[in-house]
């Protein structure tokens, strides 16, 4: 009959091994997902009134202009460049700040961190030699110290991303800057400093977008703008030496219905002169008429270029694999009457931001010959608006 | 296993002493008893109760061992051998006919037959245990259930599951112990005409059971008279 | 072979009662320990993930006085991977029970970030959208139904800072069930909102931090302004998980004393059931089956009444679970924070621990009675003389292992101060030692009884007893699982109305004003001063004190600080565990402080220590002159004189008032006269008895799953006296049968049947009186004051251990009438025949 000896024996080697797993085995919480939200637009009622629109050319003003001008509702601070180390290999950058306003609401928080301006930050780096490009985007709020743009001292910063320098007076609006910034596996911080005075692209500064009257920007550039100092990739930090080109660019509205983008193009050749030219794409694939450009000279005079001025056509389409858009990285630019003929080539063709905010964005050789005499530089091509 | 010459007893009892512990006491039960069963035939031990028979079929069945002394089946000791083998000597060389029939409830009649050859592990069961049943008069009930046969039925099928196997040796306890003269009386018939070629050792009380056997081993307080021969 | 398996186990289904009933008690068994572990498991990861799904698997997080400046500079300075929380609870007129947690954060950051926060994957569009429109909050669907909210819509909400209204702008969409129970009752808003409505402009709840190995903590604690700590997250230290620790420590404290009970059921099951076949094993022994098929046979019906009671089993206690996590919410929501998961989490662990109990634990258990039967003898004369052959352990023997496990036990207890597990089995082992001693105490109130009996009850009463003696190991084990099961409950009893019985002498000691107003913890503000001026008018108050709760930074977090005011009347409401021998009023009022229990067992303090609190960059000493007791936190708090805390600190703000009435004054005219003047935003107005019964409340609520647990441990003993009076009974049935034949009533059978399941019971329920309080008593040592420092005084309520006898003595009666019923009303020779 039952005795209960064994019973005890049982029960506590039962025990044991159960108290053992009740102790020790613990499993791992299940992994992390994200939550999504779903908001409804339809109900908000934001005033979007209030923007001021770009009507017609302005006075600039430095060092005052290059700071934010919060009564817009976009704005961007655009910096790309062409560096080498001393060994010759070459790199290209990109580091840009937007501001991007939302519509104001009527009822106010009292709390330091409302703002309805959002900055967004982009860089970029193209490693040639490896073939490699590198690009991060990071966001703030324009409030709480986070974000913002002040023109003087100039300070650009969205979180830890930034550019400080202050106005030099070799020239009109003419800055010595620091880009810092520190991306997913990359980094760069270059010193600035540019050697021709600002150039004011369009009318006087006045870049017509679209046709309608305040589809347009206030726009101004240093064009050259000489830098040196440190780019880091995966750990490893090159000194560099190269040319960069600064962009700044305001407007409330810009681009009319019917256009879907742009292909725009900054060159720095080595003869000492720069050039720019966009054109706006309608649907149909067409540049837009509004589509202009400036040929800077040696000694930072201007040469406004309008779209009848030009022939700029795509010679070779990259496809990105991974997102399956297709972009035209290779471009023949020609000014006829000038007898000037130039081909684009991106460094690499695989330089596309694939990130919230997805564009083709990256640094581009050019060689080309104006009547007899050989042209070669390097510069930035941008392609936006391509699904 | 010696295999056991022609002439020799199936079954050699030595010296053997049983005794049982009662609280503090001991019981003997068998003192000292000798005794050998011819091959072949019937024999009968015949005592009252409490004379130490059933102990003494247990012994010889291997199921009980003694305190002293041995027990021979086929000229081999049953207490020098281990629980298995003995369990297996009994499955292969013995059947076993008790006094409460013991069929297992839950096997029908023809399933509880087929047990000993389930057991001893005998392929092309159906064909001897419907032979078997036949033998016993009861083929027609094979799928019932022991609970609804009468007492001398459930005999024959426990006869049947005794001897389906074939094995040299029967025992059985009392077989008729608990039914009334006629059936007991068929019973008997029954054993009689599985027993042919083998050897019966029954034990009972009863004087006129144990007169149908071919010699009879009286036990008394524990020990045997000499055996007694029946012609 | 096959026949020898035919015939076992047509035999089960000839008698299918007993086989059901082991399966009942092995699978109630197991899903109690399932549902306890799916409970425990499903709150601690609901918990977790409650906590992840709003802010992501970080791993430090930043508590304490966090301003802007600090975030930006984390932020923007150092460049650091951090993301900002306001929160607070406000309330909604359309929640009635449950508050909301308003939930503020950087959607921008979090966006940034590389990886691993909560929000990371929503649309710039959403969070710029949110960003833009102040006063507008996302809600889950199931939350916004609950509210009857929907999107567009606006709804007033209150918190302690005031009345705001909020408008659900969209929805929040969770990736998974888990999230979407986390997020109940949360308002996912932008930071500045949060900040807005929760009154924090210019501070931060808590920031979180996904540091890699590059980033030095160090070098961050060093240039930390005062009050603002790092907390690693990777070691749950904070003080939330801590909290939820006690729950889980009394979860799991049960959960293993159903997991012991289940195993005695087991085992005794497991034995009868085995031994009841002693008879059929005789049989086909004797026809020739060899032991090892006997043990083949008995382990594959274990083997399959373990497997069906494990699937049972499992599937019974997830259903159980859900009902003990309704429980375990309640206890949550009440006592930590109102959002809390009722998800199911059944584990593989779960599961590996419900086949170890229902299959190895049931084969284990089984294994000494299948060695037993597998050596049962052939017999030829089944049903002769069946008695008992194998010698029950002596007495002596038993007491020798009794006394050596309640040693060990007792070794287990004092070798090891910190693990739970190892002081429940410790508890157990003493518990164990003492089952041990059954079998001779059974004998013993036998001899005793039996002379009693004899004269009362005449031979009928002798018939009954004779059970003990003819099967004194299955009387004994039978006995011992219903005193087991008896005595954790009474255990449990003990301890919980121990634990009561001391909060509520302590609260009525604590509680001297006659009426309070208490302000809601989250608010800094605190009563407003026109309150307090109110008071000064008011009619009827004698006096009224006043006190602040703060959380005050100490070197290695932060520290509670009860800073009162209540005059020398309610400080004589402190009860001392150990005191200084000074007059100890003038004392704290010089500015010495007195810690809880919790507090000094915690830090290791005695009298005449010093806490010591940070003001700034220097820290303050405060010298102890007492430890008091208190069970209002399990973490701690000090208690210095507000006048103290004020020259010390420079914080006046008031968290609550204490007043006395003048005697003979209307309590509820002044409560009520305050109650509609009082002007502070969410105070609330308490009689004294009011505050004591919302806090007795609170403690009945945190208990409640004890309670269900305790049941569920007794239907657990119920089922197993239940298979082993059937047991007992078929084996007796014969006599009984052989009783009726010979001329016994059917109700005289009853009651020789029903007289010994009740003296079985009597003994169960008397035995179990001397565990359940030595288990209660070891409870409230290793465990309550272990692990929470908690000194209780045990309390003795004489119903709970009658209570334990008349249950023992009524389950033991009722299993036995179950069982014996069919079986005596059976017409004697009908009973005779089918008897084989």
């Amino acid at each position: 009959m039952a005795s209960i000896r064994p019973a005890i024996f049982a029960v506590i080697c039962v025990l044991l091994v159960t108290a053992a797993l009740w102790n020790f085995y613990s499993p791992d919480p299940p992994e992390l997902e994200s939550s999504n939200l779903s908001i409804s637009e339809d109900i908000l009622q934001l005033d979007n009134q209030t923007f001021a629109l770009v009507r017609g050319p302005r006075e600039f003003n430095f060092p005052n202009d290059h700071g934010a001008h919060l009564e817009f509702r976009s704005e961007w601070w655009y910096f790309t460049g062409n560096v080498f180390t001393s060994n010759g290999e070459h790199y290209g950058y990109q580091f840009t700040i937007f501001r991007q306003a939302n519509g104001e609401s009527k009822i106010k928080t009292h709390s330091d961190w409302e703002s309805n301006h959002i900055y967004m930050a982009h860089m970029a780096l193209t490693d040639a030699a490896n073939n490699k490009f590198y690009s991060d985007e990071i966001f703030a709020r324009g409030a709480a110290g986070l974000a913002q743009v002040v023109a003087s001292p100039f300070s650009a910063h969205v979180d830890h991303w930034s550019a400080t320098g202050r106005l030099i007076n070799d020239c009109t609006g003419c800055m010595a800057l620091n880009i810092r910034a520190e991306g997913d596996g990359f980094a760069i911080d270059l010193d600035l400093k540019s050697i021709k005075p600002v150039v004011y692209q369009g009318d006087r500064g006045f870049s017509q977008k679209g046709n309608s009257p305040g589809n347009a920007s206030h726009y101004y550039s240093l064009t050259r703008m000489e830098t040196k100092g440190n780019i880091s990739v995966r750990g490893t930090i090159e000194a560099v030496n190269g040319l960069s080109w600064m962009d700044h660019e305001w407007s409330t509205s810009a681009l009319d219905d019917q256009l879907v983008g742009w292909d725009w193009v900054s060159l720095q050749f080595d003869d000492g002169r720069e050039l720019m030219y966009y054109q706006l794409r309608t649907e149909d694939g067409k540049a837009f008429e509004t589509s202009e450009g400036t040929l800077v000279d040696e000694n930072g005079g201007t040469e406004r270029l309008i779209k009848e001025d030009v022939e700029f056509n795509s010679t070779r389409i990259w496809t990105n694999p991974s997102t399956n858009i297709s972009y035209p990285v290779a471009w023949t630019f020609q000014i006829p009457h000038k007898n000037l003929s130039l081909e684009i080539e991106p460094m690499i063709d695989a330089q596309e931001h694939d990130n919230i905010f997805r564009y083709w964005e990256g640094a581009v050789n050019v060689v080309g010959m104006e009547g007899t005499k050989r042209i070669v530089g390097s510069g930035h091509l941008e392609l936006v608006g391509y699904e | 296993m010696t295999e056991a010459t022609e002439n020799s007893p199936i079954v050699v009892i030595k010296n053997v002493s049983k005794s049982f512990l009662e609280g503090d006491n001991c019981r003997p039960v068998l003192s000292n008893i000798n005794a050998h069963f011819k091959r072949g035939g019937f024999h009968a031990v015949i005592g009252r109760s409490g004379s130490g028979k059933s102990t003494l079929l247990n012994l010889i069945a291997g199921i009980d061992l003694p305190d002293s002394g041995s027990v021979q089946i086929n000229e081999s000791a049953i207490n020098k051998i281990s629980e298995n083998e003995r369990t297996l000597l009994r499955r292969n060389t013995m059947g076993i006919i008790f006094q409460f029939f013991n069929l297992i409830p839950s096997l029908t009649v023809q399933e509880n037959v087929r047990l000993p050859l389930d057991l001893v592990g005998i392929d092309n069961q159906q064909e001897r245990v419907t032979n078997i049943l036949e033998l016993v008069g009861l083929k027609d009930r094979r799928n019932d259930y022991p609970e609804v046969l009468s007492g001398g039925e459930q005999q024959r099928v426990a006869i049947a599951r005794a001897v389906v196997h074939e094995p040299k040796l029967l025992l059985a306890d009392e077989p008729t112990g608990n039914l009334d003269y006629d059936t007991a009386s068929q019973v008997l018939e029954v054993l009689r005409d599985v027993v042919q070629q083998r050897t019966l050792i029954l034990v009972t009380h009863s004087r006129e059971i144990a007169s149908h056997a071919d010699e009879i081993w009286p036990l008394r307080y524990g020990s045997f008279d000499s055996p007694e021969s029946e012609s | 072979m096959k026949i020898i398996f035919l015939s076992w186990f047509r035999e089960i289904l000839r008698r299918p009662t007993l086989t059901i009933l082991s399966i009942v008690g092995v699978a109630l068994g197991i899903a109690t320990v399932v549902a306890v572990d799916i409970a425990n498991e499903s709150a601690k990861r609901s918990f977790l993930a409650a906590n992840e799904t709003i802010s992501g698997s970080t791993t430090h997080r930043f508590t304490g006085r966090i301003t802007d400046e600090l975030y930006r500079h984390l932020r923007v300075d150092l460049g650091l991977d951090v993301t900002p929380v306001v929160e607070g609870l406000i309330e909604s007129d359309r929640s009635n029970t449950t508050q909301l947690r308003l939930y503020g954060v950087d959607l921008l950051a979090e966006i940034s970030a590389s990886s691993n926060y909560a929000w990371r994957e929503v649309s710039i569009e959403s969070a710029a959208t949110l960003l833009s429109n102040p006063f507008t909050v996302l809600a889950t669907r199931d939350t916004a139904n609950s509210l009857g909210w929907s999107v567009g819509q606006e709804i007033p909400v209150s918190s302690a800072d005031g009345d705001f209204k909020l408008t659900l702008i969209g929805l929040l969409e969770p990736a998974n069930p888990l999230q979407a129970q986390s997020l109940r009752f949360v308002l996912l808003t932008d930071i500045a909102t949060a900040q807005s409505v929760l009154g924090k402009q210019g501070y931060l709840s808590v920031i979180h931090a996904l540091f890699d190995d590059s980033v030095q903590i160090n070098s961050i604690e060093a240039f930390l302004p005062d009050g603002v700590y790092i907390e690693s997250q990777i070691g749950q230290s904070d003080s939330q998980a801590a909290l939820t620790r006690a729950f889980q420590i009394n979860l799991t404290a049960l959960g293993l004393l159903a997991f012991m009970v289940a195993m005695f059921l087991i085992y005794n099951t497991t034995s009868f059931t085995i031994t009841r076949r002693q008879r059929h094993i005789g049989m086909i022994r004797a026809l020739g089956a060899l032991q090892r098929d006997i043990v083949l046979c008995a382990l594959l019906e274990v083997l399959i009444i373990g497997a069906i009671a494990t699937i049972i089993g499992i599937l019974v206690g997830i259903q159980l679970s859900t009902f003990l996590l309704e429980l375990v919410e309640q206890s949550i929501a009440t006592l930590y924070f109102p959002i809390f998961a009722d998800i199911t989490v059944l584990s593989f662990v779960t599961i590996v621990k419900a086949i170890m109990l229902g299959i190895g634990a049931t084969i284990l258990l089984a294994l000494p009675a299948i060695r037993k039967i597998s050596s049962t003898a052939p017999s030829i004369a089944i049903g002769r003389s069946q008695v008992e052959t194998q010698s029950t352990d002596s007495g002596s023997k038993l007491f020798v292992i009794g006394c050596s496990l309640a040693v060990l036990g007792t070794l287990v207890l004092l070798g090891n101060q910190h693990s739970i597990v190892l002081g429940f089995f410790g508890i157990f082992l003493v518990v164990i030692g003492y089952l041990q001693l059954i079998p001779l105490m059974t004998e013993g109130l036998k001899r005793l009884l039996r002379p009693i009996v004899k004269r009362i009850f005449g031979v009928q009463g002798v018939l009954a007893i004779r059970a003990f003696s003819s099967r004194p190991g299955q009387t004994s084990t039978t006995i011992a699982v219903l005193c087991l099961a008896l005595s954790a409950t009474v255990g449990v009893d003990i301890m919980v109305s121990s634990f009561r019985q001391t909060v509520d002498e302590w609260l009525i000691s604590r509680l001297r004003g006659d009426i309070y107003i208490t302000t809601p913890s989250q608010s800094d503000s605190g009563l407003a001063s026109v309150d307090v001026e109110l008071l000064e008018n008011l009619e009827g108050i004698a006096s009224f004190g006043l006190a602040k709760w703060a959380e005050i930074p100490d070197a290695s977090g932060t520290t509670t600080v009860f800073a009162v005011d209540y005059g020398e009347n309610a400080f004589n409401g402190f009860q001392f565990k150990k005191k200084a021998d000074v007059d100890l009023w003038r004392e704290f009022n010089a500015g010495a402080a007195i810690v809880s229990e919790p507090y000094a067992y915690r830090n290791s303090i005695q009298i005449g220590d010093t806490v010591d609190l940070f003001i700034g960059r220097k820290s303050v000493q405060f010298p102890i002159i007492g430890v008091f007791f208190d069970y209002s936190s399990d973490q701690g708090i000090v208690a210095i004189h507000r006048d103290t805390y004020i020259r010390h600190f420079n914080d006046r703000t008031i968290s609550s008032a204490a007043i006395f009435a003048k005697p003979e004054t209307d309590l509820q005219t002044i409560a009520d006269t305050i109650e509609q003047r009082v002007l502070t935003p969410r105070a609330r107005v308490w009689r004294n008895q009011e505050l004591h019964d919302a806090s007795m409340q609170i403690f009945d609520q945190t208990f409640a799953i004890t309670y269900v647990l305790r049941t569920l441990a007794i239907i657990v003993a119920f089922v197993a006296v239940l298979s082993a009076l059937a047991t007992l009974q078929i084996e007796r049935e014969r006599e009984l049968v052989v009783l009726r034949t010979i001329g016994f009533t059917v109700r005289q059978n009853w009651s020789i049947a029903s007289f010994e399941t009740g003296v079985m019971g009597l003994l169960a329920g008397i035995f179990s009186l001397p565990a359940g309080i030595l288990m209660a008593w070891l409870l409230i040592w290793v465990i309550e004051q272990r692990s929470f420092g908690w000194t209780m005084k045990m309390q003795l309520d004489p119903l709970i251990l009658i209570g334990a006898v008349t249950l023992s003595v009524v389950a033991a009666l009722i299993a036995g009438a179950i069982v014996t019923w069919r079986k005596v009303r059976k017409v004697p020779a009908m009973a005779l025949q089918g008897m084989d």
